[in-house]
């Protein structure tokens, strides 16, 4: 574990860090093959976040997720929704087909807020 | 088959010999599907014991039920994605003909699916989600 440019931890394969771009918002990458391992990773540096902030999850270079890891994500929302913070996470169409079919078997395409791209996930979750 | 670094050769199988893949060309829709995220809310795969104990408590309401455990990967060039589910299936001709009668024995199977996945869960976790 390393500090990443926000302050916070980062592994190599999951990181979350305060964007400095974007003031007050939590950037969570999962990077490459992601599972119950950098799953933990996420739950422990969102628990490290001195108050609650939008949160965006960019999974645009993740290769493999599992089922742990789309349960830490449902976590994220939940916590999210009672903070009343937005999370957005991006899947970009061209590289993320298997990641939304799996949302859809499991339903939680009707629970998770995904978006095409960085910026529109930002909009949707940068408070007014 | 022999292997080396430049050829694979593949010995087909005989004529009378039974392939191990096969396609299937014709299959029924369950009359009734349910699907249970376990491995999102459990953290690992459902025990054979679990399963033996879904079936018990399906066979109240139905006569006979397919339960699948299948770990689904969905593919596709650039990204994996894996998830645990467990498939309850009640065939077309141990279901209720009528709608409302269908409409209710679905309900009462994803009752007793959810008491059962959040029974498993209470009961052995891997430390990934509280319900």
């Amino acid at each position: 574990m390393r500090l990443g440019p926000g302050g916070i931890g980062y592994s190599d394969r999951m990181s979350v860090a305060l964007d400095l771009a974007s003031p007050g918002i939590a950037v969570a990458a999962f990077n490459g093959e992601s599972d119950q391992y950098d799953a933990d990773v996420f739950r422990r540096e969102l628990a490290l976040l001195a108050e609650p902030v939008p949160i965006l999850i960019d999974l645009t270079r993740a290769t493999f997720i599992d089922s742990t890891v789309a349960a830490a994500l449902l976590e994220a929302l939940r916590g999210a929704q009672a903070a009343n913070v937005g999370l957005g996470i991006v899947l970009p169409g061209d590289t993320g087909q298997a990641v939304r079919r799996l949302f859809e078997v499991t339903g939680l395409d009707r629970l998770l807020p995904v978006f095409e791209t960085h910026d529109a996930a930002l909009a949707a979750i940068r408070p007014a | 088959m022999t292997h080396n670094r430049n050829v694979t050769l593949y010995v087909l199988p005989k004529m009378d010999e039974p392939t191990m893949a096969f396609a299937v060309h014709h299959h029924d829709p369950p009359a009734i599907e349910v699907r249970v995220n376990f491995g999102v809310f459990a953290g690992r795969e459902a025990t054979h014991a679990e399963i033996e104990r879904l079936g018990a408590w399906l066979l109240d309401e139905v006569g006979e039920v397919s339960i699948i455990s299948e770990q689904r990967h969905e593919i596709d060039a650039k990204v994996e994605a894996s998830v645990h589910q467990i498939r309850i299936e009640v065939a077309s001709d141990r279901a209720p003909t009528d709608g409302p009668g269908r409409e209710q024995l679905e309900l009462r199977i994803l009752e007793r699916a959810e008491y059962w996945a959040r029974l498993c869960v209470a009961e052995r976790h891997a430390d990934v989600a509280e319900l």
